[in-house]
């Protein structure tokens, strides 16, 4: 089956690749200069590109899942897949976890490669894959409760929400550069906080790894965001009747 | 094998059943379906055939009653045995190959070494030479009968099929008719359930048949009933001198039919009383034109039992 899928995919592989080469004239840290001074820690410190590394892996389950269960709900293509001894949950749990080994695969050769195409050697190790696993398991999550409530429009659904997460992160960054806090009250940021996708505990994990603290708590929020929505969208899938 | 009891469905959620909008589909259907029968499904549109079979293959949950297929819930059923299943419209993605596709289907259910079973599969409805062409590609007919094919992957106890003459030619009906008696054959066991319109497709494939009405089972025909009784005949015979007399003498009891006063309703007890009167008939000079004998078809039970103006051939359910 795996390899029946991964042929499936093959198009879809080669969108991600391109995906890659993109993501590899936009990454700043590996088109930096000498002389360049004052900039972020994600650009300046070399495991910053562990950012582009989740962008690339979470753009890449939108790309792999896109329309993975609504696309054979429209359809009624699985009428004739579970006719035959297969669980609807085995079978997309399945598609699942090879859209994000093959996403993380995707993030890993970026890293080694970028590198040397960059650098001319590795400066960042395996370490930088904690971002984009956890990235790829929440836009992964995202797509398949996406995929499991609505006819179509899935991953477009959770580019939505990546969209709108990086927005209110940048009203954020704004208010705080300018000293003041957005016109909300406190439980409807905290509340909004918890509802976006955890862009900024990835940035907190970061940023105490360079400070040598422990990320723990900001990756075990990160995890268990994009495991709720992964969950979320098994329980859809189980007790949801098909067309 | 198969066990409905007073089983109910409704369309709509719970806004739905708020604004009790729900639209009922089946309305209490009990049955029971022996291992070995092939079972016709017919109904007008809208009778709730389709949702039917949805329902035993655990694709819909009914709102009341319940359901078993060999003692487990349908879904259960379906993910441990598997189904041999021809949907109503063959939905199979158009940019695969009839290959790639049978070698999915066969991996779904969970055949290790596929190749001869798909390369027998396709050869039995006639696709093994067009194996490389996309699905896109195929007529309606040859998508129909990948989908026959898909379904004859795996050694499955139950056959569902939704309309399976669809888009086939009259060649290709005649060969699904084998292809259930073959794949009936193989085991005593098996149950088959064939929805469709196609009445004379139906008397010929099945044992009997359900006839459902605005979601309620009106009644079950069981087309092996009778099978072996001899039929009562129509007699025609030229217009000669004394000929009807000479029908009523050979034949006691013939009935002259309405406004065709040369054709007979006759009852001979077997066919060798039959031979014999005929002979007798012939003896007397009558010229006989035609003997044929008489069977209640299915459509003209099928009627009696919707009503002639929902019966029919037209549309889907």
């Amino acid at each position: 089956m795996i390899t029946l899928t991964l042929w499936q995919m093959r198009w879809r592989l080669l969108v991600v690749a391109l995906l890659a080469v993109g993501f590899y004239l936009l990454e700043p840290g590996f088109h930096l200069h000498g002389g360049e001074t004052d900039l972020a820690p994600t650009v300046s410190d070399p495991r910053g590109i562990a950012f582009t590394l989740a962008n690339l892996a979470g753009a890449s389950m939108l790309i792999l899942l896109s329309g993975f269960i609504s696309g054979d709900r429209r359809e009624g293509y699985y009428r004739t897949y579970f006719s035959h001894p297969t669980r609807p949950l085995a079978y997309y749990g399945v598609r699942w976890a090879l859209a994000y080994a093959l996403s993380l695969a995707a993030a890993a050769l970026f890293l080694v490669f970028g590198q040397l195409l960059a650098w001319g050697e590795l400066r960042v190790g395996v370490g930088a894959m904690v971002n984009p696993a956890l990235f790829a398991l929440v836009y992964g999550g995202l797509v398949a409760f996406f995929s499991t409530l609505l006819p179509r429009g899935d991953s477009l659904a959770a580019l939505g929400v990546f969209v709108l997460t990086s927005a209110w992160e940048y009203a954020l960054a704004a208010f705080a550069e300018l000293g003041t806090q957005p016109p909300l009250s406190p439980a409807v940021r905290q509340g909004l906080s918890f509802i976006f996708p955890p862009h900024l505990a990835l940035r907190d994990a970061f940023e105490a790894m360079i400070a040598g603290t422990s990320p723990l708590a900001s990756l075990a929020f990160a995890a268990g965001y994009g495991l709720f929505w992964l969950a979320l969208a098994g329980l859809l899938l189980w007790s949801r009747e098909w067309p | 094998m198969i066990h409905l009891d007073q089983v109910v469905k409704e369309y709509g959620g719970w806004l739905a059943r708020a604004r009790k909008h729900r639209v009922p589909a089946l309305t209490g259907v009990s049955l029971n379906v022996q291992p070995g029968t092939v079972l016709g499904i017919v109904g007008p549109n809208g009778a709730g055939k389709s949702t039917l079979i949805r329902i035993l293959l655990g694709y819909l949950r009914p709102t009341r009653g319940s359901v078993s297929v060999g003692g487990l819930a349908p879904r259960a059923y379906a993910e441990r045995h598997g189904v041999a299943y021809v949907p109503e419209t063959p939905a199979i993605p158009p940019s695969w190959t009839v290959e790639y596709a049978m070698r999915v289907y066969a991996s779904l259910a969970e055949i290790d070494e596929p190749g001869a079973q798909v390369e027998a599969a396709l050869a039995r409805v006639g696709l093994n030479e067009l194996r490389g062409r996309r699905v896109a590609a195929l007529s309606k007919g040859m998508r129909q009968r990948l989908a026959i094919a898909q379904a004859l992957l795996g050694d499955r106890a139950v056959m569902v099929l939704d309309e399976p003459t669809n888009g086939l030619d009259p060649e290709w009906v005649a060969e699904l008719r084998g292809i259930v008696a073959e794949w009936r054959a193989a085991r005593d066991d098996r149950i088959a359930l064939v929805a469709s319109h196609d009445l004379s497709e139906l008397e010929r494939m099945t044992d009997r048949v359900a006839v459902l009405e605005s979601g309620a089972l009106r009644e079950i025909i069981d087309l092996r009933a009778g099978a072996h009784a001899f039929p009562p005949y129509r007699i025609e015979v030229e217009s000669t001198p004394h000929a009807a007399d000479a029908v009523r003498a050979c034949f006691g009891g013939a009935v002259p039919e309405h406004g065709a006063p040369l054709q007979f309703l006759v009852e001979p007890a077997d066919a060798a009383d039959l031979s014999r009167r005929l002979g007798e008939l012939l003896a007397r000079g009558v010229v006989v034109r035609a003997v044929a004998p008489l069977r209640i078809t299915l459509e003209e039970r099928y009627r009696g039992s919707v009503g002639p103006s929902r019966g029919g051939r037209g549309g889907r359910a």
